[in-house]
């Protein structure tokens, strides 16, 4: 473990390595903290910068990228009432009105601090938890790997519980998309319609790159968001928060720290639900619930705890099975098989140092983004008199690098645009787009385990989740139904008790 | 709008789910095979789609519920909002890119989106679109190794030249 640990860190102070992950922290802060540029498209806007350098560099780099983000985003969350990343969204409700009353700088150092508390309290989770999830994960065959792959999407449809058939359709649509292509084991044109574009199947990045950025600009473009300014923003000195203040929340820290990584390890779940969640427990949870939304420090400490420790927690699934936590992590585990690493359970068992130089990573990011943060929150006020006119623009021809340097045609370019349109209309729709890429993610491993499952009980389906043969698929299953179930049950259990 | 795209996804799907069928090898007793697993997804789709209909039809108040909301879309509407050109600008460029090259298909580009979105000074349209796109060029063509699309004709030939600088 000590072995590791040192190896991690070896590769990430190299020279070159903390360079970038110290350009990575400064472009994830830069790009969180503008408002309409979520995490999982800053991470999906560094992708092109990631193509040149070596999968362990790479990998640190979009990590640093992806911590900083989130933390970014709570700048804008606090001086201007616009949360930089989704996940900062309950940062505004305590934020803002201190900033409003003054107190700007002790605000935005709160949430500096306690970011970086829960990005490392989650870093060690992830480093602890891992090799053993993926451990237990070796000993699984396809019937399992299917049944947790399958888990995945389910989990899904409990999380939007307003919109669960459209969540079940996007993540079908994901699914079926995925199915695009060759076929995985007889190496035949799948429904390719005769183009020769859709042999190699729907490239994963192009699209995510479409659905996160494109359709972004294509909202602000629609429907341009208004900054609402405190007036503090031009000359901010952030005042970082001291042990003895830190000490008087460290119920509300140490509760979202963990709530913040469990959320993150579910797939599909992430930062915002994390975020909101803490948020939400910490009101419950108060003697004093009425002060909250008045500019409560715990608020602020509850909200950026939670979303920086989700981002460690996405990793834990992406490193030991191979389902991302989450869209930014969706991105990051593109960009890992495009490097020609087999992302999955062998992977910390064969290569532990993917593990290590992650955490690493994310052991220097968070504390590095926060002297990075001050620095930029200085300065902020520049940065966000860049109009979207021009940020918007830049941003289209970021992806369109970003999508064209992937293979060097213009396919994909198109292919971006194309899913940036679609990503428009299901958002409007309130489709769930994170739905649509974890299926588009998870499918190809969903149905490879699920065909070599049956495959192997003689084409017996009934076999393949049966108790007595594979009484771990039974119970995932079991739960799959419980979670794709339970919103419903939920509801007509609401209307009758009313 | 919203029936109109679901009522697209049912016939596109239908259309898919008999290709498949039509187009891969009919799999044995024994395995699931290639054309069956997306008709399985199909199947699945095309149910929760209608269930959505419902859902859709369900929530719409009754006076609104008319094929006026399908056949009533304006065109001339659409084509006015900034949205529609967005798209339009976008597609475009995605097309120019390999015969007019990187360089001047952004700047072209750049310049129409900035007006679409407000920006109204010409000077800080042409010297972001041109500063931008330079500074995007050499950062991954010279820093990164990232070949970018050179254009066709005199185009080439001036992006090779700037490559060789």
């Amino acid at each position: 473990m000590l072995e590791l640990l040192i190896s991690g860190f070896q590769i990430v102070l190299a020279p070159v390595t903390f360079a970038f992950i110290v350009a990575g922290t400064v472009l994830g802060v830069i790009f969180g903290a503008m408002p309409g540029v979520s995490a999982s498209m800053a991470v999906a806007l560094a992708l092109p910068f990631a193509y040149g350098m070596e999968p362990l560099v790479a990998i640190a780099f979009l990590t640093a990228v992806y911590c900083a983000s989130i933390t970014g985003g709570g700048i804008t969350a606090i001086l201007f009432k616009i949360p930089g990343t989704p996940s900062n969204a309950p940062t505004t409700f305590d934020g803002f009105p201190m900033a409003q009353r003054g107190e700007a700088g002790r605000a935005l150092g709160i949430s500096l601090v306690t970011s970086a508390i829960g990005g490392i309290v989650a870093a060690i989770a992830m480093f602890l938890l891992s090799p053993q999830l993926a451990a237990a994960a070796i000993k699984f065959g396809p019937a399992e790997l299917f049944a947790v792959s399958f888990l995945g999407l389910s989990v899904l449809t409990a999380l939007d519980s307003d919109n669960v058939v459209k969540t079940m359709i996007a993540g079908l649509i994901g699914l079926f998309l995925a199915t695009i292509g060759m076929d995985p084991l007889l190496a035949m044109p799948r429904l390719t319609f005769g183009s020769q574009i859709l042999l190699s199947g729907i490239e994963m990045i192009p699209l995510m790159i479409g659905m996160f950025a494109i359709t972004e600009v294509l909202k602000q473009t629609h429907k341009p968001s208004k900054l609402e300014n405190t007036g503090s923003g031009d000359k901010v000195k952030t005042k970082l928060m001291g042990f003895k203040e830190g000490w008087a929340m460290k119920g509300v820290i140490t509760r979202s720290a963990i709530l913040g990584t469990l959320v993150g390890i579910l797939p599909g779940a992430g930062a915002t639900i994390a975020s909101f969640l803490a948020y939400t427990t910490e009101v419950k949870l108060s003697k004093t619930p009425e002060i909250y939304g008045t500019g409560a420090p715990e608020g602020i400490a509850a909200s950026e705890t939670a979303n920086n420790a989700a981002t460690g927690g996405a990793m834990v699934p992406m490193l030991a099975l191979g389902i991302p936590g989450g869209n930014a992590a969706a991105i990051m585990m593109s960009a890992l098989v495009l490097k020609g690493v087999q992302v999955g359970p062998l992977l910390i068992k064969t290569q532990p140092q993917y593990l290590s130089s992650v955490f690493a990573s994310m052991m220097v990011t968070n504390v590095i983004m926060v002297i990075i943060s001050i620095w930029i929150a200085k300065v902020f006020s520049k940065i966000l008199k860049v109009p979207y006119s021009i940020l918007g623009t830049t941003i289209i021809v970021l992806a369109t690098v970003g999508s064209f340097a992937l293979k060097g045609n213009t396919n994909d370019v198109m292919l971006m645009a194309i899913a940036g349109v679609f990503g428009f209309i299901l958002n409007k729709y309130k489709f769930s787009s994170a739905a649509l890429i974890l299926g588009l993610v998870l499918g190809p491993m969903i149905e490879a385990n699920l065909r070599r499952a049956v495959q192997l009980e003689n084409g017996s389906l009934m076999n393949v989740i049966s108790p007595s043969g594979h009484p771990i698929t039974t119970v995932l299953l079991v739960l799959c139904g419980a979670m794709l179930l339970f919103p419903i049950v939920s509801k007509l259990f609401a209307k009758k008790t009313a | 709008m919203e029936l109109l795209f679901n009522i697209v996804l049912i016939v596109f799907f239908a259309i898919s789910y008999v290709y498949v069928g039509a187009t891969m090898p009919k799999s044995s007793d024994l395995e699931l095979g290639a054309e069956q697993w997306p008709q399985l997804l199909i199947t699945a789709l095309i149910i929760l789609l209608f269930v959505n209909i419902y859902n859709i039809y369900k929530n719409t108040p009754a006076e609104k519920r008319h094929f006026k909301s399908i056949t009533g879309i304006s065109i001339p509407a659409i084509t006015k909002s900034k949205l529609f050109w967005g798209i339009v600008i976008i597609f475009a460029y995605a097309f120019a890119l390999e015969p007019f090259g990187f360089i001047l298909a952004t700047i072209v580009m750049f310049a129409f989106y900035a007006v679409l979105t407000g920006q109204k000074k010409p000077s800080v349209v042409a010297l972001n679109a041109l500063l931008i796109t330079i500074g995007i060029y050499f950062v991954f063509q010279r820093g990164l190794g990232i070949m970018l699309p050179r254009g066709l004709g005199f185009l080439r030939d001036i992006a090779l030249f700037l490559e060789s600088l």
